[in-house]
């Protein structure tokens, strides 16, 4: 999947540690699903939804060249 | 290391530190103590106690046990699977190493009870270099 998680942090000027300790997960998961290496669960996508205000699908996006093929 | 502020560690990831040295420095401690009074020969190890005292390691060794399993719990979801991929390493290591030095042993391949403790030594360094190596482009 791809997101909008790095666009929205840096507009907020957050670095990816603030972040880290809005969600309560460590810098690593943050760099891991900014860099799409990592498709978070629900729960902590909700929970991402929440911190910036948006809706998950306005965050998440299906990959077309990796979704696709699932 | 990096430390500036953009890359410092996150409240929780300074927590899970802490807590994962203060669980797995007992045992550290016990293990390193159990080392000692078996290479001196102290408290009887090397005499009638060397059962007793042999048979001590696995309380540490539960106790480590103990550390990874609240470790695991306590880590993110994305630690969480990192952190079980490279068990999965580490534990397929020790699996094949001693079935294999065992198939050794049955075919009279010379004394190779050493070789266990080498596979359990060996097990644990590459669980942690698997640990290393998932983690290491995102530190």
């Amino acid at each position: 999947m791809k997101n909008r998680l790095r666009e929205l942090r840096v507009v907020r000027r957050w670095s990816q540690t603030d972040l880290a300790d809005r969600l309560d997960v460590s810098r690593q998961t943050i760099y891991a699903i900014e860099t799409g290496r990592y498709d978070p669960s629900l729960p902590l996508a909700f929970k991402i939804a929440a911190v910036f205000g948006e809706p998950i699908e306005g965050l998440f996006f299906p990959d077309e060249d990796t979704d696709s093929a699932t | 290391m990096d430390k500036s502020p953009k890359n410092r560690q996150s409240r929780s990831d300074t927590a899970r530190a802490r807590a994962w040295l203060l669980d797995w420095l007992p045992a550290l401690v016990a293990l390193g103590l159990l080392s000692l009074i078996a290479e001196f020969g102290l408290f009887g190890s090397a005499d009638s106690w060397k059962l007793f005292w042999s048979l001590l390691n696995l309380a540490p060794g539960l106790w480590i046990v103990r550390a990874v399993v609240r470790g695991l719990r306590r880590a993110d979801e994305y630690q969480r699977r990192c952190q079980l991929e490279a068990l999965a390493i580490g534990f397929g290591v020790l699996i094949t190493a001693i079935y294999t030095v065992g198939l050794l042993q049955a075919a009279g391949v010379g004394d190779l009870r050493q070789m266990v403790q080498l596979s359990f030594l060996a097990s644990i360094l590459i669980w942690i270099a698997a640990l290393l190596f998932k983690t290491s482009r995102t530190r």
